[in-house]
């Protein structure tokens, strides 16, 4: 049965009314023509404009609940979306997880999770490292300062990485705080001179030139 | 024709469309470098204080004219290009030893060049080389066997 004002899409039965999906509209009560609406949809036939209702479906509790659910699952896949893309590095078959907390300075973690990447491709011990020692890395301001790093005994499993803008150097960083973390889980002295020189390793291997 | 009819009273809609996709073009090609032809689009990071977009894009145009081997090195294995150092070495906390002009980074396809504000020729040749001898490089590496 053939929708009269479009003319295109066939009506169904919703809610005890006939509605067309394309015009979006009610179209009578189901009840007042059981036999459906032949007579109005004759070729070249005008149709009473009374009989289009375009009623709105009466929202039950029910309905609104249903809404509210599937808002609710689109808001909460969201929110996972952009915690995974921002604040998660996730390497499942190596078993490295390692949180990025919000930085105020950059909107994106995007250098910090590219910059694990590049460690777990250039340098798997030090991959292998980092994800053994550190649980999180904080982009925030730190001791290390700007564009520096820092790693804090009173926190060992979170190391602070205040730089994002240059790849190569966020590497270095990482590398040194996580050579950092290995030192205080060995129980040995903090020696920045040891450090310095894996995360100039990591640099140099990951620089092609 | 009466379902054309239907179809054409949607309109408002086909306009915001081609007004998005407009917006979209126009965002693309000022932040990109972009040849259609040759389904090329390399993002390109521009240096804010010290740098030009405008001669990268055109470098890699000079690419594409003179070059057409280097240039399909290019759009197949480059995804950005930045303005930035490359530091290769340096001291705790001592200045950046660097390699000139340029670099790829292991593990990315990203290449990074040296920022310049400079809009000569001479520039936009050197960013061309700097990029090609870069892109050779990237090309070598992932074809040893490693994957980006």
């Amino acid at each position: 049965m053939l929708c009269n004002i479009c003319k295109t899409t066939n009506v169904i039965i919703k809610n005890g009314y006939y509605f067309c999906p394309s015009c979006k509209i009610f179209i009578s009560k189901v009840s007042d023509h059981p036999e459906g609406l032949p007579q109005y949809f004759a070729p070249g036939m005008k149709i009473p404009e009374k009989i289009i209702l375009d009623k709105p479906i009466k929202q039950t509790i029910f309905n609104k609940l249903l809404r509210l659910k599937y808002l609710s699952f689109i808001f909460t896949f969201f929110i996972l979306f952009i915690f995974f893309r921002n604040f998660l590095y996730l390497d499942i078959p190596n078993k490295c997880y390692i949180v990025v907390y919000p930085s105020w300075f950059e909107l994106s973690n995007s250098t910090i999770k590219k910059g694990i990447s590049v460690i777990k491709t250039v340098s798997p011990e030090n991959y292998q490292n980092l994800c053994q020692r550190v649980k999180a890395i904080n982009p925030n301001l730190s001791c290390g300062g700007f564009e520096g790093g820092c790693f804090e005994p009173g926190t060992p499993k979170t190391i602070y990485v205040n730089a994002t803008k240059n790849l190569i150097w966020v590497v270095d960083v990482i590398a040194h705080e996580a050579c950092h973390a290995l030192q205080f889980y060995e129980n040995r002295p903090f020696d920045e001179n040891e450090c310095n020189a894996v995360g100039v390793e990591v640099m140099k291997t990951a620089n092609g030139h | 024709m009466e379902k054309l009819k239907h179809y054409l009273n949607y309109y408002p809609i086909y306009i915001l469309i081609i007004l998005i996709f407009g917006v979209f073009l126009y965002w693309r090609s000022s932040t990109h470098y972009l040849d259609i032809s040759s389904f090329c689009s390399i993002s390109i990071d521009k240096d804010f204080l010290r740098g030009n977009r405008e001669t990268i894009q055109k470098a890699l145009l000079a690419i594409k004219q003179n070059d057409s081997g280097s240039y399909k090195l290019i759009c197949r294995n480059v995804d950005r290009i930045a303005e930035d150092l490359c530091p290769n070495d340096h001291t705790y906390g001592g200045p950046w030893e660097l390699i000139r002009p340029g670099c790829f980074i292991k593990g990315t396809r990203i290449i990074y060049i040296e920022p310049s504000p400079d809009k000569s020729k001479g520039t936009i040749l050197e960013r061309a080389e700097a990029i090609k001898s870069s892109v050779i490089l990237l090309n070598q590496y992932l074809h040893s066997g490693k994957t980006p």
